[in-house]
């Protein structure tokens, strides 16, 4: 079956086209709202394209019980309108322009108030896919908490597609913030960071700390008396959003978050640092310098990720290979057992595939 | 729905040993098993074993109420094993009755006990502990062999928590009584009156002091406490009957020794299926006081820290905890908490003896506890538990001295 | 079907970890055929690793004689998850009590699984921290325990179940090869298999090591103890604070049965005449706290609150607490055995769903108490009841399955924190259709590929399906399409 670029679906065709594409061993690619860069792998070759878009409908929205449930290709700011308008918000999701709720999931693009409320997959509680063999499967509950069946939200959470197309999900939402407030400080990364851990032990649950090669960013969120300057800074508007044409997002334990920031100004590289989570998101331009920042970054216990970038950062996205790349694979094998999804953006994807 | 597998396996008939106390069926039921004992439990705190905690032994005697299980080996280790420090009864939010459970669970292991094994318990409990003579014999002879270091010829283990016998205190005896008041009689007891005379005497001037008239009770009079928690209810009632007789006249019973007052007040339980002596077992327990319960008059005076050990017979039944410190404090103390405070030192009445190595594990983790206060001092007002923990202190080579509160107040 | 250990079976076990840690005696599988719920199973033999080297010598055992495996920490599972069926082996992580590691700045720690949940806390509480889920069992059960069945507990309302405190673990598969999964540094490449093996039962390997995240104690603390004269006004009031945004840090209900039965251990002076007692903490900056706690006591009041009592001092507040999680343990005072349920239902849906489970024990002829975590809409109606009484355990379980079918026809779920394990085994299609139990089957399968890991757990016989044949008329009942 050939299926037109961008051809929007609902969630039956989408069964049917799944179905058929992974018989006939046709790749498929998901789109979304198309703000997730370039990710995984480069990969050659065709690939039909199926886009979520179609499926945007708020399905249900539960202002009393704090909880949404709506299609994958709702838009982010969509969403969030409809949400403040009962003072509520998805508050895991990062504000992208032309993100939709599915691709934020995919690629579990946390939010800058990780720090304080927690990964963007903690806020899932019920998610329902078309697998690659075209089987609608959900899992999870609608309700603000449940343990029943295995997590298979949080499998498909951040799998970029590789084991199905998310076509709804049940999210928990927050309460909006009444009130909240920026502060900044500037100078040198080594003072900034010091700065930036007093902030995260001296302050109750500070919901953000950026650091920056020469700025330090934090949001407060809390009663006004909660919202003075933290010592050393002064208030401000929220830091422009970081992108760069190449992005490595880092991971490493939180403790050491500062030291590689610091050693990552010193080698003059932009990034911004989510202190008190471990995350890093780094500017690079070659491979050379991707495979120094992921020198580091596995040196200090962790890992760097290529997260959008041309071909030729994406020739080893991941690095070394993680624990249990068998049981992923199997994983892969049970709900895309043809392997047609988002080739490549699997990191047991075989290298070098057409 | 497969019910089935949801539903309980099918109750068949006991099998307890006919004729001998058990468990019953009441008490075993009042258990629903969640576990919240568990990590009081110092022998499943010290082996993780399921069948060395309470919800495991519970569930091994209801295997055998219900006819899934019998009285076999496997059951008297399990028995065995337990300290009865009952501070699974303190933690159990359903109040199960452990500390009898275990008791009557006892009585049948001993029914069950091979000859070989059962000889020389019985004869501890049954012959010598009722037989005041029989204990100062015992005495005597372990004094003479102590002097003649002989002692020297049994296991370390053992050596290390028996008693030392000082055989020129045996033969000076208590005076027979002291002060003026409402009569106090004093629980002779077997251990404390052959081990620690000096803390009887003391116990009787503390008594005296708290304005009573101190008069000492029959020399070699046990409580039947060890009997009791030994498997032996019988002789546990014929020694309860002969302390009653001797008590009846008193005001109160003073007792310096936690397991014999935490037993004694339970006399009118223990006899309460006896006509003849129901009536007068509770008369006389309502009328037990453990030392600690004593109004002692403050002292102006410094003692420093001072580590406050509880005996489990003291604060599991009788919840005396608080009476411990307000003694150290009235004696010019500051109680200082023993880190792990609630935890058995696994001297237990005979556990030293029956079980050595879980014992000394304890012992030793008693006295790094008590080593790491940094009191110069610790109070402990069980027999048992300062032979224990002057071991354990004596192993870590710590210069704590083991009081009595007895001692402190006097 | 039965399996058959031999004496030279748990010789080879004996030979790993040496005799007295292999409990094979009649009496003694009998005590590890049980947990904390209402069931038993049947043990084939019990040993008890300290290393991890010894789990993985055990697993290479079994595999090689094909021998199922349940795992085990406190065994304090109320789903009988850790109830070993069919004679399986049982490897109990209970002497792996360690802290092996505090990172006090990330915050995290690595603990070995048979730590215990509070003994956790208490170990890192001189760093001003603590570990968030605080289950009711929680000086009992263990950090392996509460990550096989994604542990939740009263402040997980704000702070989140197991699966948010979960860094990485180390694993043993059904093979013996041994895996360390994730850590402290965030989302490791590849898919995120910590996140699944968190709740997972231990149907999937068996947890040697787990690196937890620790979190900060908060800076002020306020519990209140608020008494209701109905359960639907309670009820309300829970409704109420959530839809006026205000998330405390915890929000219980107890109802006055068991009220009554816990003030007899507790003696926190209960209120024992309230038909519904709410115990809500709020914490946080001390501004937070007074802006939260006003919103609460405004909405308490306005409920009909007939009684505010606030903690005085921590004392008063471990008492309220102390209260509020010996509850289980404490219902022995009304009736010998418990059936207990955990479905959760949206918070909108709290009242009439209390109500419908009073008609059905009024109906059924029997006691049903509840005390629950309200906050977070999830029910812990427990059916007290005597099994010797088998006209009543008919009762029993008939009611628990009128109170699932309420729970699902409100759009709830299943468990929301205690698992699935055996009890609710049998109800997953209640939540699940075909295609959901089918996945979650080949799920597990990519980790325990022989199916000998805690078998007969969590999903049904038969979730598999052989050939799922897609056709828009299989989608499951109720899609929304």
């Amino acid at each position: 079956m050939d299926l037109d670029p961008g051809t929007h679906v609902d969630r039956v065709e989408l069964c049917r086209v799944l179905r058929a594409a992974s018989i006939a061993g046709r790749h498929v690619r998901i789109a979304g709202g198309g703000s997730g860069g370039h990710r995984g792998r480069r990969s050659h070759g065709h690939a039909d394209i199926v886009s979520t878009l179609g499926l945007d409908r708020t399905i249900s929205h539960e202002p009393a019980d704090l909880v949404a449930t709506v299609e994958a290709g709702v838009p982010v700011a969509r969403l969030q309108d409809e949400l403040a308008a009962h003072g509520q918000t998805w508050i895991h999701a990062p504000s992208i322009p032309g993100s939709t709720v599915g691709g934020l999931l995919s690629r579990a693009a946390s939010g800058h108030r990780r720090l304080r409320y927690g990964a963007l997959r903690d806020s899932v509680l019920q998610i329902v896919v078309v697998t690659g063999d075209g089987r609608l499967v959900s899992a999870g509950g609608k309700t603000v908490k449940g343990v029943a069946g295995y997590d298979i939200p949080r499998l498909v959470v951040g799998s970029n597609g590789a084991l199905g197309v998310i076509v709804e999900v049940t999210l928990k939402l927050w309460p909006m913030p009444r009130t909240s407030a920026w502060f900044t400080a500037r100078g040198g990364t080594a003072e900034l960071a010091d700065l930036g851990e007093a902030v995260r032990r001296s302050i109750h649950q500070p919901a953000s700390i950026l650091l920056g090669p020469d700025r330090l960013d934090v949001e407060l969120i809390g009663p006004d008396a909660d919202l003075l300057a933290p010592a050393g800074m002064t208030p401000d508007q929220a830091p422009p959003v970081f992108g760069a044409a190449g992005l490595l997002e880092i991971g490493v334990p939180a403790a050491a978050l500062p030291d590689l920031a610091v050693r990552l100004a010193r080698r003059e590289y932009a990034f911004q640092a989510q202190l008190g989570v471990g995350t890093c998101l780094a500017a690079i331009d070659d491979r050379s310098q991707r495979d120094e920042i992921r020198a580091m970054a596995i040196t200090a216990g962790g890992h760097a990720v290529v997260v959008d970038g041309p071909d030729d950062l994406r020739d080893d996205p991941w690095g070394p290979p993680p624990a249990g790349m068998e049981i992923m694979c199997r994983l892969k094998a049970a709900f895309d057992p043809a392997g047609i999804l988002n080739r490549g953006q699997f990191i047991g994807d075989p290298v070098g595939t057409r | 729905m497969s019910d089935d597998e949801l539903r309980p396996p099918p109750i068949r008939p006991a099998n307890w040993v006919p004729g001998t106390e058990a468990p019953t069926d009441e008490d075993i039921v009042s258990c629903v098993s969640c576990g919240l004992c568990l990590p009081h439990c110092p022998t499943f705190r010290l082996t993780g074993r399921e069948t060395a905690s309470p919800r495991g032994r519970i569930a091994a005697m209801r295997a055998v109420a219900e006819g899934q299980a019998t009285v076999d080996a496997t059951f008297r280790t399990m028995m065995d094993e337990c300290l009865a420090c009952r501070a699974c009864e303190t933690a159990c939010p359903s109040g199960v009755p452990f500390g009898r459970m275990i008791e009557a669970a006892r009585a049948q292991v001993e029914a069950t006990r091979p000859a070989a094994q059962r000889g020389p318990r019985a004869v501890g409990l049954r012959i010598v502990l009722p037989r005041p003579w029989a204990i100062y014999a015992a005495a005597a002879a372990l004094g003479i062999a102590q002097a003649l270091r002989l002692d020297r010829l049994a296991p370390a283990s053992l050596r290390a928590t028996t008693p030392r016998v000082s055989l020129g205190r045996l033969v000076r005896p208590l005076p027979r009584a002291m002060g003026t008041g409402p009569t106090a009689s004093l629980l002779c007891g077997c251990v404390m009156d052959v081990a620690f005379r000096d803390v009887q005497r003391d116990t009787m001037h503390a008594v005296a002091g708290a304005g009573y008239r101190a008069v000492r009770g029959r020399s070699g009079g046990c409580c039947g406490a060890l009997a009791m928690h030994y498997g032996h209810p019988d002789a546990a009632r014929r020694m309860a009957r002969q302390r009653i007789a001797e008590f009846e006249t008193a005001d109160v019973v003073v007792v310096n020794s936690a397991g014999c007052s935490n037993h004694m007040k339970d006399w009118g339980h223990l006899l309460a299926d006896d006509p003849e002596w129901a009536a007068r077992a509770e008369a006389v327990a309502v009328r037990v006081r453990d030392l600690l319960e004593i109004e002692v008059t403050p002292r102006a005076r410094d003692l420093g820290p001072v580590a406050c050990h509880d005996a489990c017979h003291h604060v599991n039944g009788q919840a005396l905890g608080p009476d411990l410190r307000r003694v150290v404090r009235a004696a010019g103390g500051t109680p200082v908490e023993v880190p792990g405070g609630g935890r058995c030192c696994g001297a237990a009445g005979l556990y030293s003896v029956f079980e050595p190595e879980l014992s000394a594990e304890l012992r030793r983790q008693k006295a790094e506890a008590i080593v790491a206060t940094g009191a110069p001092v610790v109070a402990v007002a069980n027999p048992g538990c300062a032979i224990q923990i002057a071991a354990g202190l004596r192993e870590l080579d710590a210069k704590i001295r083991v009081i009595h509160p007895a001692q402190m107040i006097r | 079907m039965r399996t058959v250990i031999t004496p030279s079976t748990i010789d080879r076990f004996r030979t790993i970890v040496g005799s007295e840690r292999v409990l094979a005696e009649t009496l003694e599988r009998l005590v590890y055929a049980k947990d904390a719920s209402m069931n038993q199973g049947e043990c084939g033999v019990a040993v008890l690793c300290e290393t991890t080297a010894e789990v993985a010598a055990c697993m290479r055992v079994a595999a090689d004689l094909g021998l199922p495996v349940v795992p085990r920490g406190s065994g304090t599972s109320l789903a009988g998850s850790a109830i070993p069926l069919d004679g399986s082996v049982v490897i109990s992580v209970a002497r792996m009590g360690r802290v092996l590691s505090v990172d006090a700045d990330t915050p995290c720690a690595w603990v070995e699984p048979g730590v215990l949940n509070l003994d956790l806390t208490a170990a890192v509480d001189h760093l001003g921290l603590h570990y968030a889920p605080d289950p009711s069992s929680q000086a009992a059960c263990s950090i392996g325990g509460n990550v096989g069945t994604n542990a939740g507990g009263p402040h997980c309302l704000a702070s989140g179940v197991t699966s948010q405190h979960i860094l990485g673990m180390e694993v043993v598969l059904p093979d013996g090869q041994v895996l360390t999964i994730g850590g402290p540094a965030p989302d490791p490449p590849g898919l995120d298999l910590r996140g699944f093996l968190v709740g997972a039962e231990g149907t999937l390997g068996i947890v040697t090591k787990v690196c937890v995240r620790l979190t900060r104690n908060p800076p002020v603390v306020r519990t209140l103890l608020v008494d209701f004269t109905s359960l639907t006004a309670a009820g309300a009031a829970v409704r109420d604070i959530i839809a006026k945004g205000v998330i405390p840090a915890a929000m219980e209900m107890m109802d006055r049965t068991m009220t009554r039965a816990v003030e007899a251990f507790v003696h926190a002076g209960l209120p024992l005449d309230a038909a519904a007692v709410l115990l809500v903490e709020v914490d946080g900056t001390a501004a937070q706290v007074a802006s939260d706690a006003d919103v609460v006591e405004a909405i308490c009041r306005e409920s009909g609150a007939s009684n505010i009592r606030v903690a005085v001092d921590e004392a008063e507040r471990a008492l309220f607490w102390k209260a509020r999680k010996n509850a289980f343990g404490a219902c022995a005072r009304i009736a010998p055995n418990y059936y207990l349920h955990d479905c959760v239902v949206p918070r909108t849906r709290l009242v009439e769903v209390l109500a419908a489970i009073e008609e059905i024990a009024s109906r059924n002829e029997l006691v049903i108490m509840n005390v629950f975590h309200a906050g977070d809409g999830n029910l812990h109606p427990l059916i007290s009841f005597d099994r010797r009484d088998d006209a009543q355990v008919t009762r029993v379980l008939r009611a628990g399955h009128e109170i699932i079918e309420v729970c699902m026809r409100v759009g709830g779920t299943l468990s929301g924190e205690h698992g699935i394990g055996m009890e609710k085994r049998d109800f997953m299609p209640m939540q699940f259709g075909v295609a959901d139990l089918d996945a979650q089957a080949r799920s597990r399968e990519a980790f325990d590929p022989e199916g000998r890991m805690n078998p007969r757990k969590v999903l049904p016989s038969g979730s598999k399906c052989g050939d799922l044949i897609f056709s828009p008329d299989d989608l499951p009942e109720g899609t929304w399409i």
